[in-house]
């Protein structure tokens, strides 16, 4: 036991300076390779490195397949690998949309293929802890709910990833309710797994912070959404994850809603544009969808660091609703 | 900052409140539903228990949506 602590740290650890040094040398890559895209929110648009994302995903696996020799327990054995095939699948989802974009609809689809390993290798309870009901029995719902999930995760997170150290802040916040909640739960096991991410994540966000250095591309954006997916349903943390995810869900439901159905980003009509100084404002064409930063600008235009700050309020006050309903459940001795 | 974000804080927190309310709703009326006579099989029963959640979250989603949508036309009108 005391062994595979030891290498739970060396392998968060692994996961945080692979990801942060990696991520210098593949900057200095993409730039010289042209793997860049414009960033449209700042004054002279200047090319970013693109793809960063491939940076995050390698790293965790380096970190979880360092981590697996040293598991002795099968069901954690399991688990390992379901969120090392997932994370694999989802990110050669992404890294083909990067490369040729996808139709909306073929990426979608694609997605639901992520939760083929954790169906496969049977790496999930079928029950949800409810408050006040306690467990919620679903054997035969579950399975359906668990593609169904890492294709919502992992869109979400996608259509968020729209400014500036974004979706790695509020992806963070989202997974430090998960760990929460695997620790209260007594997962401990589990609990590594989220660490790994988190250290990725932690690491790479010195890069994507305003002004960003590097982009995540949908390899990035896809695989965070899908690990959130993941780990919600092996750390037993569906109802709290799914609360501290609202503001992930406000912002697809609505675009979702507006567009009336999938649309690739290309054929949406922009829902905020630039004005001549250089901030945002809502786009005031009917048919652009409302999203969260809609919300924002409603009260007059704001520059790109400010939205960062509203997005970043929005999902810690979720991150706090879900605790809350955590704290609930508690109450009832449901955790 | 705040005026910003003050609303959609407001529309989060209504909306985790019906959450919370369905949740509540689901634990006491439907998960103790039973049917005897009418259906035959437990696999049945459940069924009958899924839907009647999924409705009530697709009507949570809908509440979710129309709220937002009036609130933005209307601030979006008196512009």
């Amino acid at each position: 036991m005391m062994i595979l602590y030891i290498a739970s740290i060396l392998a968060i650890l692994l996961s945080f300076i692979s990801t942060y040094i990696s991520l210098r040398y593949y900057i200095k890559f993409a730039i010289l390779h042209g793997i860049t895209g414009k960033d449209i929110h700042k004054p002279n648009q200047p090319d970013v490195a693109e793809m960063g994302g491939i940076c995050i995903v390698v790293s965790i696996i380096v970190g979880l397949v360092f981590l697996f020799p040293f598991i002795q327990e099968n069901n954690f054995k399991v688990k390992v690998l379901s969120v090392i095939l997932t994370l694999i699948i989802i990110a050669i989802v992404g890294f083909i949309d990067d490369l040729k974009t996808l139709s909306a609809f073929k990426k979608t689809v694609l997605t639901f293929f992520g939760g083929i390993p954790l169906l496969f290798l049977k790496a999930y309870y079928p029950y949800i802890k409810l408050p006040f009901a306690g467990f919620a029995r679903l054997h035969y719902v579950y399975p359906f709910l668990i593609p169904l999930a890492i294709a919502v995760t992992s869109n979400a997170v996608n259509m968020m990833d729209v400014f500036n150290g974004v979706m790695p802040l509020t992806s963070l916040i989202v997974l430090t309710c998960i760990a929460l909640t695997a620790i209260i739960n007594g997962h401990f096991n589990e609990l590594i797994i989220c660490l790994v991410v988190m250290a990725s994540l932690i690491a790479y966000l010195p890069y994507n912070k305003y002004p960003a250095k590097v982009f995540p591309g949908d390899i990035g954006s896809l695989s965070v959404g899908a690990l959130i997916g993941v780990l919600s349903i092996i750390c037993k943390a569906e109802v709290v994850a799914f609360i501290a995810f609202m503001p992930f869900i406000l912002n697809g439901f609505h675009t979702l809603m507006s567009i009336h159905g999938l649309r690739e980003r290309a054929e949406i009509i922009r829902p905020t544009i630039i004005n001549e100084e250089y901030k945002l404002e809502i786009n005031k064409n009917p048919e652009a969808p409302i999203v969260l930063a809609s919300l924002f600008l409603i009260n007059g235009p704001a520059d790109e660091k400010t939205l960062i700050k509203c997005y970043i309020v929005i999902a810690l006050f979720s991150a706090l609703l879900a605790l809350l309903t955590m704290y609930l459940m508690y109450m009832v001795g449901m955790c | 900052m705040l005026n910003r974000v003050k609303i959609v804080l407001i529309i989060i927190f209504l909306n985790w409140m019906m959450l919370i309310l369905l949740f509540y709703i689901v634990s006491s009326m439907i998960v103790p539903l039973e049917i005897h006579g009418e259906l035959p099989s437990a696999f049945l029963t459940g069924l009958l228990k899924v839907l009647i959640a999924v409705f009530l979250f697709t009507l949570w989603l809908y509440i979710w949506n129309l709220s937002v949508k009036t609130y933005f036309m209307k601030k979006c009108l008196k512009q």
